[in-house]
């Protein structure tokens, strides 16, 4: 982008946004830009979403993360006004939207499987939300998208002879050419294979950074979410886990879903007996991160920490840049895995041959979390 | 966010408490009016009369209720019964003798390197490109008393199950190919590997592969055959002699003897055979899409024996039905059959037989007329019920409906327009035998097909370009314009040229509705034919032939027209 301050900050409605026609329709969360309150939608008699609040702030990159079922596209699809929730409301820049239908939402939707349209050139379908505009700023918008996406090129191209990353790169310029005052993406990088996804990751996130545009983008991939967001918010079974930046989510998981689903998490439970002391009388379940687990050789000095353990490597797989151990400790119950640097090797034992061999694991007290539900 | 504890949770907004939003969508109303004015126009072109019909079965000549009383004629009358078995019989006959040469000529197509391939898979849809008259018509050439193979057959007579079957066969000839090539092009190449590195040899694969995966093909091609066979008018009528079959007892019954409640009692009976045939060709057709889902091509091994064997016999089954055409149109040129062969065009001059050429205007105009509407009305439907987010009773109900005309016989079809539209009183009774209606008619009788197409197009085009119309605030209806229907004019074409091709060859319903004015040329041929002039009504037979040719020609111009302009998928 060399001069983004052209393409952002311009009108992000199409219309000027009506006052608030009564007190009912003012938003109750100040300040904020989308607003969405007590969202519930029902299939039939299948609850898909309960009771959904949520805020985003402008300019900002919201990820709603979560494992397949749990609801985020119907929300997504809600937000875009193409379902109608069966109760809730929205807000978007303090205008309830709750009813207003998709075509004058004036949002962007980017789909999975890009759903361009193949019997169109890549400037017909970037210019395909723009009619009604005038030729020349029609043709301007279209070249300084196709740009954008770096994509120039490929103006007069149709999109059945286009790579998936290029298809997906169309897309999002066609979203982005009438100035949508909110981009939605449903998983827009799913489709694509993992090498050009990590390039359009980066092209999304420079893209939306330099027009300030405000994103709300449905995964399932936590690692999408967690290189793309400002913040993230988890769902599961249609409910809202926790809503917060990847840091925050990271490392202090408020529930034990959150804690299991992102990253790599040893839930100990029942505690081994050692541990139950140390952990407090309630004996709620501990968890560690694979790569928190501090896997060494035996040594009496290491034996006086009461956190470790004697364990029994069970199997060793290389996974690249690190090694996975499954180790089981000494109460001969608890198992856990501890993630260790690839080139790690222990005295007496080749990485290869590491198998049943005895190492002290620690597994240190400042690397517990905890989480509020059982 | 909504907590109590905020001055204006007690103000919620409606729409947390009241009933669920419905999200306004400007086109809909007038969309969900579409849909209805298309329910309302099957409910009377299609619903009404087949009431009527019902009704009429169960009243006397003075319209008094009386039950199953005709039913009982029908079966206490030995002249019915007999046409009843009569027809169930030639059904089974006829659809025995068709699919092994259908299937010769679909695998050879398919799965074996035969000469001319693509030119046989044309070839053998001649019959469709013609009333059904006109092949009987040829086998009275080739055949009949006064044949050219008449000094070599002794004393069999081509009049009655012979000619029937015969004739039948040609006609269900090109159907049932069509369904044997589908089937066996669906074929799993990766089983025939798997099968060939257990070295299985290419007679256990045919049968423990080709034949179980083309199952349902032949199942419906059967049952294809069998319907084709049970409702057809023409063959009968012209081959027919004295072997009384359904169809051609329920023109006799009504047209003859002006009993139309035994008439409307006939054809519900031989309603009944169609609707359980057609109820098991779908479920097969339904399995046989779900195997079509590899879709891709075998790869196919030079093997000379195989080609050879499959060469010749296709050809001499392809040749036989070009011969049989060829002699159709040689005939419309002859002098008098069979003493003067020299060649004049009299037969061409329907003022000789009292007639002129209005027949083929009327044809020609209600084909151009159905190939405009029928894929309008099919496509309309198909997009209201399926895309447009409609309340899905519409949808289905129109669905049920636009499904129904596949299982009703033509005849049946056309004997309870009469009911509906030729009583004294009858709404619209203003229509009966006009153009119009006779359109009306053709448009129900082959909407079925026109509409699984359109729908199964539909389904191929992919459901959230309305949705990116939306979101980018285009109206529904220029999504429809700019993307569905330039996506879908391939598939149009194709069901343009259905309606046209087979309004210009059907017969069965027309045959109860036409008066002079308004006589189409396939009526006029039967006509014709009825008097014994063969040689004008081969005449009229060859032009509908060179119609439904120049059409057919007409369609592969604009095909390869869009297929050039096609953008890559």
């Amino acid at each position: 982008m060399e001069k983004p301050q052209k393409v952002a900050g311009v009108a992000l409605f199409r219309k000027p946004p009506e006052p608030a026609r009564n007190a009912l329709e003012i938003c109750p969360e100040r300040g904020a830009y989308l607003h969405l309150a007590g969202i519930a939608k029902c299939f039939g008699s299948r609850a898909v979403l309960s009771d959904i609040s949520l805020t985003a702030k402008k300019g900002e990159m919201l990820c709603i993360l979560g494992p397949s079922g749990c609801g985020k596209t119907t929300l997504l699809r809600i937000i875009a006004g193409l379902e109608a929730p069966d109760r809730g409301a929205l807000w978007l820049a303090g205008r309830d939207i709750s009813d207003i239908p998709p075509e004058a939402r004036g949002f962007g939707f980017v789909f999975q499987n890009y759903a361009l349209f193949p019997n169109l050139t890549l400037a017909e379908n970037v210019a395909y939300g723009l009619h009604g505009r005038g030729k020349e700023e029609r043709r301007r918008k279209v070249a300084e998208l196709l740009a954008l996406v770096h994509l120039a090129d490929y103006a007069g191209h149709y999109p059945g002879r286009l790579s998936g990353g290029q298809q997906q790169r169309a897309a999002l310029a066609r979203a982005l050419a009438p100035d949508p005052a909110l981009l939605l993406l449903d998983e827009p990088l799913s489709a694509l294979d993992a090498q050009v996804r990590g390039r359009l990751r980066k092209d999304l996130r420079r893209i939306q950074k330099a027009l300030g545009i405000s994103a709300v983008l449905v995964t399932h991939d936590q690692q999408e979410a967690l290189a793309l967001a400002d913040r993230i918010v988890v769902m599961n079974q249609g409910r809202i886990e926790q809503l917060d930046t990847p840091e925050a989510l990271y490392h202090s998981p408020k529930t034990r879903f959150v804690a299991e689903f992102i990253g790599s998490m040893n839930v100990l439970s029942p505690l081994p007996g050692a541990l139950l002391a140390m952990a407090g009388a309630e004996g709620r379940p501990i968890g560690i991160r694979y790569e928190d687990v501090i896997v060494d050789e035996i040594t009496e000095a290491r034996l006086k920490d009461p956190c470790c353990f004697v364990a029994r490597i069970e199997s060793n797989r290389l996974f690249g840049p690190f090694r996975r151990l499954e180790l089981l400790l000494n109460d001969q119950t608890t198992r856990i895995f501890a993630d260790i640097p690839a080139t790690r090797q222990f005295k007496g034992l080749s990485p290869e041959q590491a198998t049943r061999g005895l190492v002290a694991v620690t597994l240190p007290q400042n690397r517990w979390r905890r989480w509020n539900d059982a | 966010m909504s907590s109590p504890s905020r001055p204006w949770g007690a103000f919620r907004a409606a729409s947390f408490t009241g009933k669920p939003l419905r999200i306004k969508d400007p086109g809909r109303p007038a969309a969900a009016a579409l849909l209805l004015l298309l329910l309302l126009f099957l409910a009377f072109a299609l619903l009404i009369p087949l009431l009527c019909l019902l009704a009429k079965s169960l009243c006397n000549a003075q319209g008094a209720f009386v039950g199953l009383d005709a039913f009982r004629t029908c079966f206490r009358e030995p002249g019915l019964t007999e046409a009843l078995g009569n027809t169930l019989l030639m059904g089974l006959a006829t659809t025995a003798v068709t699919l092994p040469p259908a299937f010769i000529l679909a695998y050879g197509i398919t799965r074996t390197r035969m000469l001319g391939a693509t030119l046989a898979s044309g070839l053998s849809l001649l019959p469709l490109f013609a009333p059904s008259l006109f092949p009987a018509l040829g086998l009275i050439y080739l055949f009949g008393r006064q044949g050219l193979a008449r000094p070599f057959m002794g004393d069999i007579d081509l009049y009655g199950p012979l000619g029937i079957i015969m004739g039948s066969a040609v006609i269900c000839l090109p159907h049932a190919t069509l369904l044997l090539t589908a089937g066996l092009r669906s074929a799993d190449p990766s089983l025939h590997e798997a099968a060939r590195t257990l070295s299985a040899g290419s007679f256990r694969r045919f049968l423990t592969i080709t034949l179980p995966q083309t199952r349902y093909g032949l199942i419906s091609a059967a049952l294809t055959c069998f319907i084709l066979t049970i409702t057809d008018f023409g063959v009968p009528q012209v081959l027919g002699g004295n072997h009384a079959m359904l169809a051609t007892e329920i023109y006799k019954q009504v047209l003859g003897q002006q009993n139309f409640s035994l008439g409307a009692a006939i054809s519900i009976l031989l309603l009944f055979p169609a609707l359980i045939a057609f109820g098991i060709d779908r479920r097969a057709r339904k399995k046989q899409a779900l195997l079509h889902a590899s879709g891709m091509a075998l790869p196919l091994r030079s093997r000379p024996g195989r080609d050879l064997a499959f060469t010749l016999l296709a050809w001499l089954i392809l040749g036989f039905l070009l011969f049989l055409f060829g002699l159709v149109v040689w005939g419309s040129f002859i002098s008098f059959w069979p003493y003067d062969f020299s060649l004049t065009l009299a037969n061409y001059d329907f003022s000789l037989l009292g007639g002129d050429y209005s027949p083929l205007g009327n044809s020609l105009l209600l084909a151009g007329s159905a190939a405009l509407l029928g894929p309008t009305l099919a496509f309309s439907g198909a997009y209201l019920s399926r895309r447009r987010g409609l309340p899905s009773f519409l949808g289905a109900a129109y669905t049920l409906l636009a499904l129904i005309p596949l299982s009703i016989p033509g005849t049946v079809l056309g004997l309870a327009y009469i009911f509906a539209f030729n009583r004294p009183g009858a709404l619209f009774a203003c229509l009966y035998g006009s153009l119009p209606l006779l359109l009306i008619n053709t448009l129900i009788h082959f909407y079925t097909v026109g509409q699984l197409a359109a729908v199964t197009t539909l389904q191929h085009i992919n459901p959230d370009f309305e949705t990116v119309g939306r979101t980018l605030a285009v109206p529904r209806r220029r999504t429809l314009f700019r993307v569905i229907l330039p996506l879908s004019r391939e598939s149009l074409l194709e069901i343009s040229f259905y309606f046209f091709v087979n309004s210009l060859t059907t017969i069965s319903a027309l045959v109860f509705l036409y008066t002079p004015e308004s006589m189409p040329a396939s009526i006029f041929m039967l006509q014709i034919s009825d008097t014994g002039n063969a040689a004008a009504a081969s005449a009229v037979g060859s032009c509908i032939l060179a119609l439904a040719l120049a059409g057919r020609l007409g369609y592969s111009l604009l095909r390869r027209g869009f297929a050039r302009t096609r953008p890559p998928q």
